[in-house]
């Protein structure tokens, strides 16, 4: 799967999310745009570890154990946040895991859940960080990749 | 340090995740307690592991073990991991802290980190294949 589709699936999600909201669209269908933006944003970074790492056989094995689990692509997303502000490692695993939750259940009820402005802002907050993340993440070497990648792969 | 060698299958089963966890130590006698099971539906993965000096199970020994505890293997991987603690310090510059991350995704203050896929494979048509 190449990088830049995913990358450019997830400004124009969110591009959507932005229209969305001149429009009025409600809460839960904005955030369901926000999600989705998020996901494809975590894919984009797990291709650019891919590309640098370059091994084959973690390739194939990301590709069938990962893109199926959303929950993955949000606690790698959230992880990553976290650790680029410097938070400790429980309180990151903890928060990684409570928000992930909360954000999968927005989206298994997404037709009859009331999502609140403020649980929409949140979600945007973590969004808008998306190019701070995308820059620490092109500045890591094959060998950190390939670990950040061994590790995920056996979540 | 410690070295171990980890095996994270995924496959199906009717059975509860309490029995196989179960069976699986009785079957394996060289497990430590770091046994993890998800089930979703009938959709089931397992991660365990052995010391690092033991053999490394063959994916048809696998799928004949699992078999024995009702679980049907799709896919195996296993990789060499080393655990270690986790040491707070703070980088001064913008870089990614990967050992933070990496202790963040495998979840504790002891660290596994993986040093690479040893063998993985996949069922295709009854034959397991590596991939």
């Amino acid at each position: 799967m190449d990088a830049n589709l995913k990358r450019k699936n997830s400004e124009e999600l969110y591009r959507l999310y932005q229209e969305g909201k001149k429009l009025r669209l409600s809460n839960s269908i904005l955030a369901f745009l926000l999600l989705s933006a998020i996901e494809d944003a975590s894919n984009y970074f797990t291709e650019l570890l891919l590309s640098k790492c370059e091994n084959p056989t973690l390739m194939r094995n990301i590709n069938a154990r990962i893109y199926n689990e959303r929950v993955i692509k949000y606690e790698l997303f959230l992880a990553i946040y976290y650790v680029i502000q410097n938070y400790d490692v429980e309180t990151i695993i903890e928060r990684a895991r409570l928000l992930s939750s909360k954000w999968m259940n927005i989206l298994n009820n997404i037709s009859n859940i009331n999502v609140s402005d403020e649980d929409l802002n949140e979600i945007q907050t973590y969004y808008t960080n998306y190019a701070e993340m995308e820059k620490a993440i092109l500045k890591l070497n094959k060998d950190e990749s390939c670990q950040i990648l061994n590790t995920l792969v056996q979540m | 340090m410690e070295k171990h060698i980890r095996y994270v299958i995924d496959g199906y089963t009717t059975q509860r995740v309490e029995d196989i966890k179960n069976a699986l130590k009785s079957h394996l006698t060289n497990l430590d307690d770091d046994i993890k099971i998800s089930k979703e539906g009938y959709k089931v993965s397992l991660s365990f592991r052995t010391p690092a000096n033991v053999r490394v199970m063959q994916c048809q020994e696998i799928d004949e073990l699992l078999s024995k505890l009702g679980v049907v293997a799709t896919r195996i991987i296993v990789s060499d991991v080393v655990t270690y603690e986790y040491m707070t310090y703070t980088e001064s510059n913008k870089r990614l802290n990967v050992n933070l991350l990496i202790a963040a995704l495998s979840d504790g203050k002891t660290v596994e980190r993986s040093e690479g896929i040893i063998l993985s494979c996949k069922k295709r048509d009854g034959t397991w294949m590596q991939i």
